[in-house]
Parts: structure tokens; sequence; C-alpha cells
């Protein structure tokens, strides 16, 4: 990639780092209150 | 939402496979006799524009549903919608931007284009502002279904943007009738790279409304624990 490389990987980075983040984030996100609400019942049903 | 959490994983397996696939074909691909290898920028703006116009789209679909069933599992695909719509908004500018620099020369024009894609952008900040601001949760989802209701007229104005008025924005990509369409070896990457980011938008639409949910389960929970606290 000779032309314009530069401006092309920004792109794919930008991208791939924006969406992966998000995606990365919202799966912990989703673990970590899945624990939390996993460990909630226990202590109701307890 | 079981639904959501069924289908997650083999969504996730297919947009890899798939984007993958695009990726190979983007990497592959003959640079453009004027662009270069600007042109393979595109393949990620035009799939990022596409997804932008479709998650608000989703979104008007569901917010109208709402209004009329109000349901919450409809109020929560609405959030996850808003997010969604967010990013892939924000990589269209960002990415015309990048592109525009070397093509254009200028990094920005207010374009009619250009500017009505930063209004959907400010419409979706909006709407996530304004589900933030207010603090009863029944009234937030109401509000934030009738202003997204409102800013669907934006979406006409974005696709037709490039026909009703002289833009410096090229004419729709995918028309064929159009001079400047992307066609030839040009074309199976860009619609490879649209089918990966329309399954990447599910993918990532199915993630947030899980999370979405999953959080407000966690703050029932939490409002219930309180109240009994004090009593």
């Amino acid at each position: 990639m000779s032309e314009y490389g530069e401006y092309v990987w920004g792109v794919y980075l930008l991208a791939g780092v924006l969406l992966g983040g998000l995606a990365l984030m919202w799966w912990k996100s989703l673990r970590r209150l899945q624990q939390r609400l996993q460990a909630a019942k226990e202590r109701h049903s307890a | 939402m079981k639904f959501l959490a069924k289908i997650q994983w083999p969504l996730g397996l297919l947009t890899v496979l798939v984007l993958g696939a695009g990726l190979w074909l983007v990497i592959h691909a003959p640079a453009d006799y004027q662009q270069g290898d600007a042109v393979r920028i595109l393949y990620v703006h035009v799939p990022a524009a596409k997804m932008s116009l479709l998650s608000y789209l989703f979104l008007t679909v569901v917010s109208g549903l709402f209004l009329w069933r109000r349901t919450e599992t409809l109020d929560i695909l609405a959030e996850a919608s808003v997010a969604v719509g967010a990013a892939f908004t924000f990589i269209t500018l960002a990415s015309g931007s990048i592109w525009g620099k070397p093509m254009w020369g200028a990094w920005w024009a207010w374009d009619a284009r250009l500017t009505s894609m930063l209004v959907l952008l400010i419409l979706f900040m909006g709407l996530m502002a304004l589900r933030n601001a207010l603090d009863n949760p029944v009234k937030a989802a109401r509000a934030t279904a009738v202003l997204a209701i409102i800013g669907a007229v934006d979406l006409p104005i974005i696709h037709f943007s490039v026909v009703w008025w002289r833009t410096l924005h090229q004419p729709p990509s995918f028309a064929g009738a159009s001079k400047q369409a992307i066609t030839g070896d040009l074309l199976p990457p860009l619609l490879v790279m649209s089918v990966a980011f329309v399954l990447l938008g599910a993918y990532l639409l199915v993630l947030k409304s899980r999370e979405v949910s999953a959080r407000r389960q966690w703050e029932a929970l939490e409002t219930e624990r309180l109240e009994h606290g004090h009593e």
C-alpha cells in the first residue's frame, strides 16, 4: 500500500478500536451484571 | 432476552467469518485508477454509513412500536440501537473526513450530505443525553421515543441530499445507473464488507440489549433492597 497508506491504516485502526472496544466493554459489563444478579438471587433464596 | 442470548454466539462467529472474508477481499482488491489505495477507506465508510441509517430506521420502528405497545423489550432495543447507531455514525464521519483530506484537500466541508450526517450524530447523542437526564424511566422511554420519531425526518434528507442538491459528496455508491457508482473489481469487497457490518451491527445490538436488560434488572433489585432496608 504505497499511496495514502497512513490514511487507510488510520481508518481501519479507528474502526477496529472503536467497535472492538465497545464490544469488549459491553461484554465485560454484561458478565459483571450477570454475576451480581446471580449473587443477589442466591442471597434472596438463602 | 433469552432469544438474544441464544443467537449471540452464533451471530458473533458468523460476523468474524464474514468480516475476515471482507478484509481479505479488501487487501486483495486493486487500487482505484484515480483514488489509489484511498479507495480502501470506502470499504469501511460506505458500510458504516449504511449501518448508521439502518440503526436509526430500526430505532424509529421500535420507538413507534413502543409508544403503541409500551413493552419494555422495545425500549431496551431502542436504547441499545442508539448506542450502536452513534458508534457507526461517528465512524462514518471520521472515515469520510480522513478520506476527504487526500481526495478533496480538506478534512471537512459544509456539504449537504456531511452536514445531515452530523445532524444524525447529534440526534443520537441527544437521545442518549435525554434518557440520562430524566430520572423517571417511564418518562425517559416515552420522551426518547417521541424525539427519535421526530428525528427520523433526517433520514430522507441524508439519503436524497446527493440527489436534491449539488454536493461535493459523490452520488450513491451502489446505484448502478450512476457514473460514479462502485463497480467491477471494487464491488465484491464493498458488498461483503456491507454484509459484515450489518452482522456486526446486529451482534453489537444483541450484546448491548442484553447489557441494558441486565442493568435494569440490577437497578430494580437494588431499589427494592434499599426500600426494604429503610422499612
